[in-house]
């Protein structure tokens, strides 16, 4: 039955409702910088109607819901998205630090110094008992290995640097996935009531887009609104449980490390996100590295060898001209026996590679020697501690320490890993410069020192001189440099577009907004006006005698 | 489409971003002077600048080697003239001392004067050059004869590179010229048998050397033509490394140096478009809806 105490009722539930809705648009104004925030919007609907002498009359109006304005589908785009821009960013930021340590245009990198000091070389060769032209050779061979030392300093240090970044960032993954879980736990708990726990979701959507930047992730919601997170296929949230992503130095290689998941190595599966653009700057790291090392050992091996054949004014021959080879020797940290290598020298340079080998173990009594370059076996034999292992002009005595070797032990050996940053000039004294290549024909034979000053045109490093091996690391590393930031680029519009697209559809809008502050307060207003009038018709009965 | 003020805002930050950043690259350019300022800036054209600096160092030693060559040469070159010029006038003498009139007096005269220019023969054997004894082979601090005209030093000759593939003997042996070592003319023992003939007033002896020396004017002759092959060498390579120097050089400038004119312009376009940015982002963000409700 329709009374005046029914209306009153009405403009009431019209009143609650205007203000509720005005309580929703000052959320949205106060919110609208809000980083991650979505717009959120008051459902309204009527309320059940009365029968009323065979009539339907309304009962008044009742907030629904108030819910996100929100596209699943385009938040899922931008994760993706988020997480290949930061891919190339990250790849972009350590190839440019790989480029200022090699760079080659500012007239005082390698490549100049190279040509500087066989310049000097073929200077002595012009005039070869003067002592001036000696001792800038001399010179330029210093500024040479110092320009080694410093490019393999940097490449070490950064290569440091982006490991402990790695560290960090596994760690924030891991803080994520926890507050990632943790808000799981609430979201479910609020929505179970039947409400949408809004604010929360966003929260939670800004941790995912987060953890996307740092790493690609999967994301799945079941049916009570929690997410689960997959990294490369293997769960790091699983509804309010997590699992700890740690990072474990591969055996065989210190410099790279081992990102571990549930019990699994996850790099390979890892495609995105700054942490796949680190895992890039490694490879790339190491590859310049290797590469300077290679050109430094070649440099260091042929000069010497013909440095050595040649005589100084003082008739002195055989002399190292930069500091000998040294070898580099490690037990795999993965090796289940107790040996460890003591010694390992170049005991003849000419028969040196300049390969990597690997020494395996097949059993406690038995190994081999496989160049890793080449995959070949080069040297096989029975083991007995502390005897000499010699292949390839390199000769490493490997020893029982705390007991024996044991089948699937490995030992790399190498003699160009620190090539680089060992570089060194071995000669003092100019005098020694062995430029003659006669003991008798001193001091005006220039022979050996023309030999040296040639190796700057000779094919050392495969089928190619020295510089231009060392241009394509310089090109190769440019071209890189370029592909990532045309990369970042391309992608940083194209998020930027899903980001536009995002906020159309969930960005709050000032203007909207008031012009809806405004309607809201009309519809108060008018609900208000109902009220007096009704409380006037009330006066008006109560009055009638 | 909704526009929001976060977008907008966003967009127009993007988009100074981005001018900026183009302004930032091109000033970078202006200041060096070079389009190509890492390898990245252009990978082909980095490849190839970097190759071809080193070819213009190789190119800039040839050139000095080619240089210290043609120094030691024409010192060489000097040298062996003033030995013809001591030839031509023994060779005068022994005319002189060979006609009849000649007694043994005036022989014994003679024998003075060409015992004093076989030592300037020595003297001139012995000619050194930024402290090295030209025609001592490989012995370059030992002087190539003694006093009495015995050669000290060896065969060898030394020599430069002036191409990749191609090298220069930059020295004369001085055994070859003045002793004959190679199978020519004693020329040193000839003005010796010579001065001994005039002392020994032996007529038969004084006119064999006539020949004797005319033969040694000769090898010290086609000595000195064959240095000043070799200098014609040097210089024909001097002149294709200043005219190769100046096409790897243009090579160099057209990939790596920043086109100024271009440079300028697109500076101005870009600057334009910032303040036309600039200037719409002013009128549009100061639109708010409060001054019309």
């Amino acid at each position: 039955m329709s009374t005046l105490n029914g209306i009153f009722d009405i403009a009431k539930t019209a009143l609650q409702a205007n203000q509720k809705a005005i309580n929703v648009t000052s959320h949205n104004i106060a919110n609208a910088n809000t980083a991650g925030y979505t717009r959120q919007r008051v459902v309204l609907e009527t309320m059940n109607p009365v029968n009323f002498g065979g009539q339907f009359f309304g009962t008044g109006v009742d907030v629904a819901a108030v819910e996100r304005v929100y596209d699943s589908f385009q938040t899922i785009q931008l994760r993706d998205a988020q997480s290949a821009l930061s891919r190339f960013e990250t790849r972009g930021q350590h190839l440019a630090g790989l480029e200022s340590i090699l760079n080659d245009f500012d007239g005082a990198g390698l490549s100049t110094r190279l040509d500087a000091f066989f310049n000097s070389a073929a200077d002595v060769a012009a005039n070869p008992s003067a002592y001036g032209e000696r001792a800038a050779m001399l010179s330029n061979a210093r500024v040479l290995s110092d320009t080694f030392n410093h490019a393999a300093t940097n490449l070490d240090r950064n290569l440091a640097s982006v490991n402990s970044q790695i560290e960090h960032k596994v760690a924030d993954i891991n803080g994520l996935a926890e507050r990632i879980a943790g808000f799981n736990a609430q979201i479910s708990s609020v929505e179970l009531s039947g409400t949408s726990a809004n604010d929360l979701r966003d929260k939670r959507d800004i941790l995912l887009e987060e953890l996307s930047g740092l790493v690609d992730i999967n994301v799945t919601e079941n049916d009570i609104g929690q997410v689960d997170v997959y990294i490369g296929g293997s769960f790091i949230v699983a509804a309010n449980k997590t699992a700890t992503l740690t990072v474990r130095p591969d055996p065989r290689d210190i410099d790279t490390p081992g990102l571990m998941l549930n019990g699994g190595t996850i790099n390979g599966r890892i495609t995105g996100g700054s942490l796949k653009g680190d895992l890039e700057g490694i490879a790339y790291y190491k590859d310049a590295k290797e590469r300077i090392n290679l050109l430094s050992a070649s440099i260091i091996k042929e000069v010497n060898l013909q440095h050595a054949q040649g005589y100084g004014l003082d008739g002195s021959t055989g002399a190292d001209f930069f500091s000998p080879l040294s070898v580099y020797a490690n037990a795999s940290s993965a090796n289940s026996g107790g040996a460890a290598i003591t010694s390992g020298m170049v005991t003849d340079l000419s028969a040196l590679t300049l390969d990597d080998y690997e020494i395996r173990f097949s059993g406690p009594g038995a190994y081999n020697v496989v160049n890793l370059n080449t995959d070949a076996v080069v040297s096989n034999g029975a083991y007995t501690s502390g005897a000499v292992i010699s292949f390839d002009g390199l000769s490493v005595i490997i020893a029982d320490s705390s007991k024996a070797p044991q089948g699937g032990d490995r030992f790399v050996v190498s003699s160009t890993k620190n090539a680089a940053f060992e570089m060194e000039v071995a000669l003092t004294d100019p005098r020694k410069i062995a430029a003659s290549a006669t003991s008798t024909g001193l001091p005006g034979d220039n022979a050996n020192a023309l030999a040296i000053a040639d190796l700057k045109d000779g094919s050392v490093i495969g089928s190619t001189t020295f510089s231009q091996f060392y241009n394509s690391i310089v090109t190769d590393l440019g071209t890189a440099a370029k592909d990532a930031r045309i990369n970042y680029e391309a992608q940083s519009n194209f998020t930027q577009e899903l980001r536009a697209a995002k906020e159309t559809v969930s960005g709050v809008s000032i203007e909207e907004e008031a012009i809806n502050l405004v309607k809201l307060q009309r519809a108060y207003e008018a609900a208000a006006k109902v009220l007096s009038t009704v409380d006037q018709m009330m006066d008006t009965i109560l009055r009638l005698r | 489409m909704r526009i929001t003020q976060n977008l907008s805002y966003d967009a127009y930050v993007n988009d100074l971003m981005r001018r900026q950043e183009a302004i930032y690259r091109l000033n970078r350019q202006m200041a060096t002077g070079h389009k190509v300022n890492s390898a990245s800036d252009n990978p082909a054209s980095a490849h190839a600048i970097l190759t071809s600096k080193s070819l213009l160092s190789s190119i800039d030693q040839y050139d000095k080697n080619a240089d210290y060559g043609l120094a030691a040469l024409s010192f060489t070159e000097t040298a062996l003239d003033r030995a013809k010029d001591a030839l031509t006038r023994l060779q005068e003498l022994a005319v002189t001392a060979a006609s009849g009139l000649s007694g043994a007096e005036s022989r014994n005269l003679i024998k003075s004067e060409v015992d004093n220019l076989r030592d300037e023969l020595i003297h001139l054997g012995n000619s050194n050059f930024e402290g090295r004894y030209v025609f001592a082979g490989y012995k370059t601090d030992t002087a190539a004869f003694d006093a009495s005209g015995a050669f000290q030093g060896d065969a060898n000759t030394q020599q430069l590179k002036i191409s990749p593939s191609g090298s220069i003997s930059i020295g004369v042996n001085g055994g070859e010229v003045f002793r004959g070592t190679a199978g020519g003319v004693d020329i040193l023992q000839t003005v010796a048998d010579f001065s001994a003939a005039l002392a020994a007033n032996d007529t038969a002896g004084v006119h064999s050397a006539i020949t004797g020396l005319e033969n040694s004017f000769n090898q010290v002759s086609s000595s000195v033509s064959d240095i000043g092959g070799r200098v014609s060498r040097l210089s024909a390579a001097k002149d294709d490394f200043s005219a190769y120097r100046l096409e790897v050089k243009i090579k160099i400038s057209d990939m790596e140096d920043a086109d100024i004119t271009t440079l300028i312009s697109d500076m101005k376009s870009n600057q334009v478009a910032l303040e036309a940015a600039l200037a719409s982002a002013g009128k549009v963000f100061s639109l708010n809806i409060f001054d019309y409700l």
